[in-house]
């Protein structure tokens, strides 16, 4: 089983660490070459030489290394672009499928209806100011994301425990699966500083 | 004596610590900032080489004004002038960063806490934290105010007093904020200190 809460948003945390070390590790590895061809390291003769001198050397021994040159470039450029865009990208879900493991066709639900009963259910709570629920991840395998904001007093043990064993286990019951990986975050706000005022 | 539902419901370890690290890791930070910066960079970079090597082999080279700069200058500059050294110093130190930032685990905004289920990852925002373990610090008798830091491993509650002695009260505060803690099971344990302050009448 390796299905845990959040695949997706783990995913992009892991593609982007790759990323920051691809690039660090070219420009550290481009830098150390320069100091080194600096300071001699790789011979008086390139220390001495013109900066220019070795692209345009290198450049006079034919167009092949230009095409090479624009090819690497597109190239970086398309997966860069790639990696701004997944930043922005939303891992929520429209729908999700009920009972994925009977047979014969499937049964699908809009994700809105799942989540506005899953959010009333936890907004009564004691202690809970708002909830907000997503389903993440995909259609298929469904991942649910809570966002809770609690009173400054609330029990926060008590709370999440309570969730867990009354309203996501008669969500995964009605989705008829087993097992509904879960993120909850929970955050709290200070009680309003001047309460409004009632009318008397 | 053991019943089945005891053994049952009796956490496996082996998903306990599974779970524990599931959790930890879901609350990394995502390194966003970093990633959508360098690929602004690197994108801009790559359409600046595309466009200029492309119109060169196309026979109608395009020039801008940063790239003919660079040329006129590295036509004329050593490998050994310090200027070159200290860009290309300065290059290496941001790819060394660059890297750093990707490997250090880095600090999140939720406290994950202990849920014993892999499936269910449960995360308390720092914030929140600081609130309800300052809340349960106030409860203690004799505090009037309470301020709470939260670091990676410790933390530090600052108690204000109108008591004139109270020589206990520093030991009180830290059960209680402990107690709260343990309630709450964070994944990684934290140390708990106490100092406290009396307000002068």
């Amino acid at each position: 089983m390796t299905d845990t809460p959040a695949s997706t948003a783990r995913r992009t945390s892991r593609g982007n660490r790759c990323g920051l070390v691809l690039v660090g590790t070219v420009l550290a590895a481009a830098g150390a070459l320069a100091l080194a061809a600096g300071s001699g390291l790789l011979g008086r003769r390139l220390a001495d030489a013109d900066v220019g001198s070795l692209p345009s050397g290198a450049a006079g021994t034919g167009t092949l290394l230009s095409y090479g040159v624009v090819a690497v470039s597109v190239l970086a450029g398309l997966l860069a672009l790639r990696w701004m865009i997944v930043q922005g990208r939303s891992d929520a879900v429209g729908r999700l499928v009920v009972e994925p493991d009977s047979g014969r066709g499937a049964t699908e639900m809009s994700a809105g209806a799942a989540r506005g009963a899953f959010e009333e259910a936890v907004a009564a709570y004691d202690g809970v100011r708002r909830a907000r629920a997503r389903v993440t991840d995909s259609a298929l395998t469904p991942h649910l994301r809570l966002d809770l904001t609690l009173a400054d007093d609330a029990d926060v043990a008590d709370l999440w425990r309570r969730v867990r064993s009354e309203v996501l286990a008669d969500l995964r019951t009605a989705l008829d699966r087993d097992g509904l990986p879960t993120v909850v975050r929970m955050s709290t706000t200070a009680p309003p500083k001047r309460p409004r005022r009632t009318p008397q | 004596m053991t019943t089945v539902e005891d053994a049952l419901s009796r956490p496996d370890p082996d998903a306990t610590r599974r779970a524990s690290r599931v959790a930890v890791h879901t609350f990394r930070p995502r390194r966003s900032w970093p990633a959508l910066i360098v690929g602004a960079l690197v994108l801009g970079v790559a359409a600046l080489a595309a466009v200029e090597v492309a119109s060169a082999l196309a026979g109608a080279p395009m020039r801008t004004s940063v790239t003919s700069a660079a040329g006129e200058y590295a036509a004329t500059a050593q490998w050994s002038d310090p200027v070159v050294q200290t860009a290309s110093a300065v290059a290496a130190a941001i790819g060394l960063v660059l890297i750093a930032v990707a490997l250090l685990p880095g600090r999140g905004r939720f406290t994950a806490l202990r849920t014993a289920d892999p499936e269910l990852v449960v995360g308390l925002s720092r914030s929140g934290l600081k609130r309800t373990l300052a809340s349960a610090a106030q409860e203690v008798g004799g505090v009037r105010a309470a301020r709470v830091a939260v670091g990676r491993r410790r933390v530090r509650v600052r108690v204000r007093t109108d008591l004139r002695e109270a020589p206990e009260l520093r030991g009180e505060v830290a059960a209680a904020v402990g107690r709260r803690l343990a309630e709450l099971e964070p994944v990684t344990p934290f140390k708990v200190t106490a100092s406290v302050r009396h307000t002068k009448a």
